[in-house]
């Protein structure tokens, strides 16, 4: 499973939409679900999935899936 | 804990929720948001109906992200939830009847406060408040409370939950604080015993739970997370969200689900290590080493199931001399003969040994719990009563103590006097079996055992500190009841004030105790000269005494001296009240056409007779 696989998933399961709904360029403003609440959701999801401990300042910067990509990548997880 | 892959496909092979949910308490085991929603597709697929229940969340710092932790810990206590959220940081603007709390109607409503919201003062650190300021403090900030919860109990008719976050940061006094004279800790726990007595003594339907008692299970650093409460006002870990949300829909579950009443309880590897026939009083596990220690310390949580009001009972495949002797004689034993109110001890097949105990104990199967080692009777048990909850003790010693921990039917929402005294009762019936059986075998009838009782009643009316027993009998009483009609704390209260609406009860006392309160009536009053007999109950343990002619008698006499000419009254048949079908008929009510029945208080003696066993003493 690709990480962006992975991320489809446990982006879906936070906010409780079908995976179709998250897509490569997704970013917060276009996903009605994605609200304030939706983002710790996915932040603590994304902690429980791939073992993270993050900095709260970065959680303001995933506000798109290729933000989050680029961070996961750059953790090297996956 | 965290939940691994393979953990993950045993929790994915429970076939209940009960089963799920004991064993994510045995092993401390929480899901991360991805598991848990896994695992409420798997309890979906279950064939269990789910109780729906209205929750209403007034919150001072953010609630919202609890919510897939409530539904999942909702769903494991087969419960499903519907949920509002107040407004952030409103609390007394929703304690109105047009808010948004009181439109969602909540059978439960959850008050998530922290201690600043009881006084400005809290939000300092203890240790900068001067001791000699503590006690007006404590006035106010009671005051404030008591203000707080009675606006909320105006407005919302069901059970109302405080609670208050313990704080995220440590002492300010550091390690020295437990020594301190002006202990942080110390003065905490103070005030949430003062504030749980405020409670206990002013209101009804409202309870406290203890948010650090769950952060203590999970350790305090597992409980917050600092991250998530300075950038979203959110203090808790998926840990923290968990507990918390286990704890209020496991109160839900104990305030909405069937209440149990009986804990049936097997003999062999289950209150001792080992088999008394083959190992012998000195050869059980039962003592202060291992293994013997885990069982006296399950003996003690049995103990203390005992005093939450439930009644023990014993079932065991055994010679009843050696069990007997092992409760008499055992110096580590702690269940005596005396904390069982009825016992099994022979060679029956254990489903018919339960009907018969829920036959002497007058009380429904679905009130059981069973508890037993063997994979045998625990499906034996499953398969003919299905009514039944069947626990089985776990195979891992360790785990045995706490294995009813996590029984939503085991928690309570309160403790009333008759709950404390409940297995004595039965107890105490017991021996007026005996001296029944005895009065027969020498001729006696069963006039002359009546009068050998020597019995008193005392009937009581509109009595507001009787409010949680009355209103614990409309809910539990199903076979002396004409209605079944179910009222809260909050209604009895209501109909106690009103007016127009008498609410009476009796207690009952002979040779071998007192009942305590074990019946109550409500009477409708018109605006002429007739009444409706709204409720008329009593408790079975009192039935067979004669209780309910002294009673019902009672309460006419009381009605005719009022100017009461006439009292209707319905008989509603359920599923388990055939017991009272002719109740109304035998006592003097005629049916009319509309098929309520009618008794005409001037027309006959209301004379019982010198004859009659019980001696009545009424207010009136």
């Amino acid at each position: 499973m690709s990480v962006f696989e992975k991320l489809q998933e446990i982006m879906a399961t936070a906010l409780e939409l079908p995976p179709g709904a998250i897509r490569e360029d997704s970013t917060m403003d276009e996903i009605e679900e994605w609200d304030s609440l939706g983002h710790v959701h996915i932040m603590v999801a994304l902690e429980q999935a791939f073992d993270l401990y993050m900095d709260v300042d970065d959680f303001a910067e995933l506000d798109s899936v290729p933000a989050i990509l680029r961070y996961l990548e750059s953790d090297n997880v996956g | 804990m965290k939940i691994s892959d393979k953990q993950l496909e045993t929790l994915l092979t429970a076939r209940s929720a009960q089963a799920l949910k004991s064993l994510l308490a045995q092993r401390n085991l929480v899901p991360s948001l991805a598991q848990a929603s896994k695992l409420q597709k798997h309890i979906n697929t279950f064939q269990q109906v789910r109780k729906p229940v209205r929750l209403g969340i007034v919150h001072t710092y953010t609630s919202e992200l609890l919510d897939p932790w409530l539904h999942f810990s909702a769903a494991l206590n087969q419960l499903s939830l519907d949920i509002y959220h107040a407004p952030y940081g409103v609390t007394l603007q929703e304690a109105t009847t047009s808010s948004g709390l009181a439109k969602h109607s909540p059978d439960i409503t959850l008050l998530l406060l922290t201690r600043e919201d009881l006084h400005p003062a809290l939000q300092m650190p203890a240790a900068c408040i001067k001791l000699a300021d503590k006690p007006g403090i404590h006035e106010q900030w009671q005051q404030a409370l008591n203000r707080l919860v009675s606006r909320f109990r105006d407005t919302v008719a069901g059970h109302i939950i405080v609670t208050l976050l313990p704080s995220p940061a440590s002492p300010g006094l550091g390690l020295y604080d437990g020594m301190a004279e002006n202990s942080e800790t110390h003065w905490w726990n103070q005030i949430k015993a003062e504030l749980a007595s405020n409670l206990r003594d002013n209101f009804s339907g409202v309870s406290y739970l203890d948010m650090d008692q769950l952060m203590m299970q999970i350790g305090h650093d597992n409980f917050f997370d600092m991250r998530l409460w300075y950038s979203s006002t959110f203090p808790f870990t998926p840990d923290g969200a968990f507990a918390i949300s286990n704890a209020v829909t496991t109160l839900a579950a104990a305030i909405h689900l069937t209440r149990a009443k009986v804990v049936v309880l097997d003999a062999d590897n289950t209150l001792w290590g080992g088999v008394i026939g083959e190992d012998g009083i000195n050869g059980i596990a039962l003592g202060q080493d291992y293994p013997g220690k885990v069982y006296v310390d399950f003996q003690k949580r049995i103990l203390s199931l005992q005093q939450r009001g439930f009644i023990l009972a014993l079932c065991s495949k055994n010679n009843p001399d050696e069990v007997s002797e092992v409760l008499r004689r055992h110096p580590h034993q702690l269940l005596k003969d005396e904390h069982f109110a009825a016992q099994r001890i022979n060679w029956l097949p254990k489903p018919e040994n339960l009907k018969s105990i829920a036959q002497e104990l007058n009380l429904g199967l679905e009130s059981f719990i069973f508890v037993d080692d063997s994979d045998h009777e625990c499906s034996a048990v499953r398969y003919d009563l299905p009514e039944v909850e069947v626990i089985q003790v776990p195979s891992r010693l360790a785990e045995i103590p706490a294995c009813l921990d996590a029984l939503a039917r085991l928690e309570i929402a309160s403790l009333t006097r008759e709950d404390l005294e409940k297995t004595a009762m039965y107890a105490q019936e017991r021996l007026r079996r005996s001296q029944r059986e005895k009065l027969a075998e020498t001729g006696g009838s069963i006039g002359n055992y009546l009068k050998s009782l020597n019995m008193k009643m005392s009937v009581g009316l509109d009595d507001l500190s009787l409010v949680t027993r009355l209103a614990q009998l409309t809910q539990k009483t199903n076979q002396f009841n004409l209605t079944t009609r179910r009222y809260n704390e909050k209604d009895i209260a209501a109909k106690i004030n009103d007016a127009n609406t008498s609410v009476f009860h009796f207690s009952l006392a002979d040779n071998f105790g007192d009942s305590g309160i074990v019946g109550m009536a409500i009477v409708e009053h018109d605006s002429g000269n007739g009444a409706l007999l709204d409720t008329f109950l009593m408790s079975c343990r009192v039935i067979g005494r004669m209780a309910e002619q002294a009673f019902l008698n009672t309460i006419l006499r009381y009605l005719k001296s009022r100017g009461v000419e006439e009292l209707s009254a319905d008989y509603i048949l359920t599923r388990k009240n055939i017991l009272v079908e002719t109740f109304l008929p035998d006592n003097g009510f005629c049916q009319t056409v509309s098929g309520r029945y009618v008794r005409h208080l001037l027309k006959r003696t209301l004379d019982l007779g010198s004859d009659f066993p019980i001696d009545i003493e009424g207010p009136f």
